[in-house]
């Protein structure tokens, strides 16, 4: 469903992805981690037709996002980590207008619309200004865009920042039931206990290189026997330790 | 004192690196471009006012007074100019910026955070006018001959008459953010600032000053002359100013350091209150605007969005940029500014004094046409500048929507231009359509100017369009002031370069079509091809000027954006 063939991309001559080679079947919640600076969002910018990779090829859904990037694009939902949105918009309105940009029917964005607005429980602030949303409602209100029209494929950048914890859960339970329904989700996170729990692959990434990729299972059965858990697997892959007190 | 000098460390990084950021060859020319014009700026505005002082002295009897009364009043603009802007720079300052936050969770008092902020705020102010009036001041020490410790007493006064500005304005703000939050009370200033600017700029033009010069209005110039002799107010604070130079010039150093200190002493009295009052209200103040207001905006129903029909990703772009635009106040507050100005546009055409001319009117009335075109063209360019050259930089930090959506940055470019078409299209129709009526030209000029200005604004759309995305701004704090940037220059001279050209390009035709219907006689043939040349070339430039600027400004920001 996503496959990503020897990416490439320097900022100013600094390499942030060496030959990324990825390929997530359909149906498939991906877990992207990595350490700060490690590519992680240079890898969902790519993915997502924001930046151009300086080599290599992207396929969306068996689209080739680098020749047809509208129609690729239109197979996927984005979420950013950070949602700057239309602050002078509503959070209806902005729903509507990513309804409208990605061609979904008026009727089938009134049925979608109530679905995510109960899930999400927007009642009390999507007619407000988005200016007046706290960081939390925003994200709430990007994830429902995102999804407003079924996407096939979910990028998501750090879901869980700025959410409280039935809002974590809630997202953590969506994620897990739209990879179920046949969704391909491609998730970076920073949090490891996420990752382990919800994700059916995951891939470790540091400064720009996949260092290691497979079901928890096989990450579990590849690691050392002092690697209790994914964090310690983590944390010897990108050669940092733990700070005992 | 050693807490206000360290929050000040910040805004001296941020001037420094701003200016370290220059090295590139790129920022190197467009930094020379900008100091280049700013001090011909200068230089004309050095040379006009020493041409105006010189011709004054000349004058025998009411020379001086009138010297003394061009002082009073740069004095009493320069005030205003002082307080208004202080009230817009205290409001963002002291109550919206970013870091308050942070700034306010140091362990340091709310008066030193204030007083250092006041101080951020006093020079934001007053940087741009204190350096204007410059040359104004130095051509008065030239004309009446005065030297340099002049200038430095007169600095001194001026610059203590702008911090008593900031502290009025300063101390208005703190007391009434108590009453009305931050946010909102700067779209009340905002918008009432413009409104009376507007309403002064048409009553300024609407007392006819061109009557000043007209020998026949003779008697009210000499009762004019007599009402110069008033004397002005002695509760303004810039009375002390005033005296001070006026003592300067006439050499009366005591008498005009006495004045200066008086000034000066005032400020210093101010700036105690103002820590007084912060010290009493600014915590109020900031705390009521920290909480966030609301909007709320009701949505359509299930019902009404069944019943539109259309429904598609241009719509949608369309509806969005008219919504933004109606819903901020500093971008649809510019519509007033843009009445105004067409009111005195089209008011000068009736104040036309054709029928005085010695040049036969009907020519007069048509030839004039033709130079209007140039005109409204001229005052489509300003108006594209301000609304549709920002465009792009509009969509700021939320471009990430655009980007990864099945949109290509080409068809934004495209939907942008068509919004601000229809507008500025009307507009230009308008302009030119009455001031024709107002001119009684022939039926051929009309027809001529209507399709004329119908070729020219779509490619003056496109180059502000194409421009703007060419050297478009994700992170500026206000993207409408973009215009007066390098990209914005770049678009003023490449818009006045085509306005030009097709001006250029009309202007044999359309005289000699002019001239033979006057004389009566057919074109010959080598002027028709002449005239089908020229008049078939405007359309293909017009076209040629409209894909290009898009093209290029969609590559540019493609490559802007996506590497």
């Amino acid at each position: 469903m996503i496959s990503l063939q020897n990416i490439n991309k320097s900022y100013q001559g600094q390499k942030a992805l060496k030959n990324l080679n990825l390929s997530i079947p359909k149906g498939c919640l991906f877990g992207f981690i990595g350490p700060n600076g490690a590519g992680k969002t240079t890898t969902i910018r790519i993915l997502s037709g924001i930046l151009l990779p300086d080599s290599g090829s992207i396929e969306i859904a068996g689209i080739n996002l680098g020749d047809y990037p509208e129609q690729a694009k239109q197979k996927i939902g984005f979420i950013p980590d950070r949602p700057y949105l239309y602050e002078k918009m509503t959070g209806s309105e902005f729903l509507k207008f990513c309804a409208d940009i990605y061609k979904v029917s008026t009727k089938k964005f009134i049925d979608t619309k109530e679905r995510y607005v109960n899930l999400f429980s927007m009642h009390d602030y999507a007619d407000k200004l988005i200016e007046s949303c706290s960081h939390g409602m925003k994200q709430r209100i990007v994830m429902a865009s995102a999804l407003i029209h079924d996407p096939d494929i979910i990028i998501v950048d750090e879901p869980m920042v700025g959410l409280d914890p039935a809002a974590i859960l809630l997202v953590k339970q969506l994620f897990r039931d739209l990879a179920d329904q046949g969704k391909t989700i491609f998730m970076s996170t920073h949090t490891l206990e996420i990752a382990e729990n919800i994700c059916d692959m995951i891939a470790i990434i540091h400064r720009g290189r996949i260092l290691t990729m497979g079901s928890v299972a096989e990450l579990r059965d590849n690691s050392e026997p002092s690697h209790q858990n994914l964090e310690d697997l983590f944390l010897s892959l990108t050669g940092q330790e733990h700070s005992h007190e | 004192m050693n807490d206000i000098l360290i929050l000040l460390i910040p805004e001296f990084s941020g001037i420094r690196s701003q200016i370290l950021n220059r090295s590139g060859t790129e920022n190197r020319w467009r930094f020379l471009i900008l100091a280049i014009i700013a001090v011909f700026f200068w230089a004309g505005l050095f040379w006009i006012s020493h041409k105006v002082l010189t011709y004054f002295s000349s004058i025998e009897e009411i020379g001086l007074i009138l010297s003394y009364k061009l002082l009073s009043m740069i004095i009493a603009v320069a005030f205003s100019l002082f307080f208004i802007s202080s009230i817009i720079t205290s409001i963002s300052r002291l109550y919206l910026s970013k870091d308050l936050i942070c700034v306010h969770a140091m362990p340091v008092a709310t008066w030193r955070v204030f007083f250092s902020r006041w101080l951020v705020s006093f020079f934001d102010s007053s940087w741009m006018v204190l350096l204007y009036i410059i040359p104004v001041l130095l051509s008065y020490l030239i004309v009446f001959n005065r030297g340099f410790f002049s200038f430095i007493i007169m600095g001194m006064s001026i610059i203590s008459m702008a911090a008593t500005a900031s502290v009025f304005g300063a101390i208005l703000v703190t007391t009434l953010v108590i009453i009305v939050p931050a946010g909102r009370l700067k779209s009340i200033f905002v918008i009432s600032g413009i409104l009376v600017f507007c309403l002064l700029y048409i009553f300024g033009r609407m007392i006819k000053p061109e009557q000043i010069v007209n020998p026949e209005a003779f008697n009210t110039v000499l009762l004019y002359i007599s009402s110069l002799k008033t004397p002005s107010s002695q509760f303004f604070p810039g009375t002390w100013v005033f005296d001070s130079i006026r003592n300067l010039l006439e050499g009366n150093i005591s008498s005009a350091l006495l004045a200066t200190a008086l000034s000066l002493s005032f400020s210093a009295v101010g700036m105690l209150l103002l820590i007084l009052t912060a010290d009493f209200l600014y915590k109020r103040g900031l705390s009521r605007s920290l909480g966030k207001s609301e909007s709320r905006i009701k949505s359509p129903d299930n019902n009404q969005l069944l019943k539109k029909r259309v429904s598609s990703a241009f719509t949608a772009l369309a509806g969005k940029e008219i919504k933004l635009f109606f819903r901020d106040q500093t971008q649809w507050s510019q519509i007033f500014l843009v009445f105004a100005l067409i009111i005195i546009y089209v008011y000068n055409f009736t104040l036309l004094p054709l029928d005085k001319s010695p040049i036969s009117e009907f020519y007069l009335q048509n030839l004039l046409s033709f130079l209007n075109m140039g005109l409204a063209f001229f005052v489509l360019i300003a108006i594209a500048g301000r609304f549709a050259y920002p465009a792009i930089s509009m969509e700021s930090e939320a471009f990430w929507i655009i980007q990864s959506s099945p949109i290509s940055l080409s068809k934004l470019l495209w939907i942008k231009f068509f919004v601000y078409l229809v507008p500025l299209f009307i507009l230009t129709m308008i302009l030119i359509v009455i001031t024709n009526m107002l001119l009684h030209v022939t039926q051929f000029m009309m027809i001529f100017s209507i399709a004329t200005a119908a070729m020219m604004v779509p490619p003056v759309i496109a180059l502000a369009i194409g421009t703007g995305s060419i050297f478009a701004d994700f992170n500026l704090e206000n993207p409408m002031k973009s215009v007066t940037g390098f990209g914005g220059m770049v678009y003023m001279i490449s818009s006045a370069v085509l306005v030009g050209s097709i001006i250029i390009l009309e202007a044999g035709p359309v005289y000699t079509i002019f001239m033979a219907d006057i004389r009566h006689r057919i074109l010959n043939t080598y002027e028709i091809i002449w005239c089908a040349v020229s008049f078939g070339l405007v359309p293909v430039i017009c076209l040629l000027s409209v894909f290009i600027s898009m093209k290029l400004g969609a590559k540019y920001l493609h490559k802007k954006t996506s590497l």
